[in-house]
């Protein structure tokens, strides 16, 4: 046997002693954590708190996403401009890969936002005029979920519509032409 | 406070809320890209709830002694 073994044989059981011994302090932390706030009427303070905050995150969240949308979605924010009337895909410097980036992206970020914070995102798109009057005319659906998104405005149809707009603008199933077309007739 | 700083105090206060998993990693993903206004505001939410939390179990262990 080297010395090497020799040593790990020696703490190997100190080891699994301090490992015990801090297992022990853990749980005996947590357990008296647990004891405290688990008494009836603490837990339902402790919720109230966690409420609050939780509203507060929500209001915070909104002036972040504002701020990701004006830094980093220049196009898909043209979308939720409800006061005025912005039509997209009418510049003609507009490019079509920006654009496929931008829903892909959107599409992508909605997957890591939990469920009481995706109205944020969700309701400016669902409540504009733009983007709906786009839905409408898009192949396949689109009508139908427009008026299913005008009349809920559940968040789980407007991803649907994002992700099938991404899919369509970049196998090139739809084309700026289109839209632009849908917006003159 | 510099911004470096910033960050690693709110992914500190992170791993202290009882918020939802998905929640805390939302925010983590967002830290690197959020303006320091921002990422200040949530950092003292953080550190408030933090607080009132501590408070509450403070209060309530003071209390169970006491009984």
């Amino acid at each position: 046997m080297g010395p090497l073994d020799k040593l790990q044989e020696f703490s190997a059981p100190l080891l699994k002693k301090f490992e015990d011994i801090e297992k022990s302090a853990q749980d005996k932390r947590q357990g008296l954590f647990s004891e405290v706030m688990g008494n009836k009427e603490t837990a339902a303070k402790s919720k109230d708190i966690e409420g609050k905050y939780k509203e507060k995150r929500h209001s915070l969240f909104g002036e972040v996403f504002e701020s990701f949308l004006a830094r980093y979605f220049p196009n898909v924010s043209k979308f939720m401009d409800i006061g005025t009337s912005v039509v997209p895909f009418m510049n003609k410097d507009d490019e079509i890969f920006a654009w496929q980036n931008e829903f892909e992206t959107i599409t992508a970020f909605t997957l890591l936002i939990p469920d009481f914070l995706l109205r944020t995102v969700t309701d400016p798109i669902a409540n504009s005029e733009t983007f709906l009057t786009v839905l409408s005319h898009w192949p396949l659906k689109g009508e139908e979920f427009a008026n299913k998104i005008r009349s809920d405005k559940n968040p789980d149809d407007v991803i649907n519509a994002l992700r099938l707009m991404h899919q369509d603008l970049a196998t090139s199933k739809v084309s700026f032409t289109d839209i632009k077309s849908w917006f003159s007739k | 406070m510099d911004r470096k700083e910033l960050i690693k105090q709110v992914i500190t206060y992170l791993r202290l809320s009882n918020m939802e998993e998905k929640e805390s990693s939302m925010w983590t993903f967002l830290l690197p890209n959020m303006e320091d206004a921002h990422l200040e505001k949530l950092l003292n939410l953080l550190k408030e709830e933090a607080g009132a939390k501590t408070d509450l179990f403070l209060e309530a262990y003071e209390k169970r002694l006491n009984d």
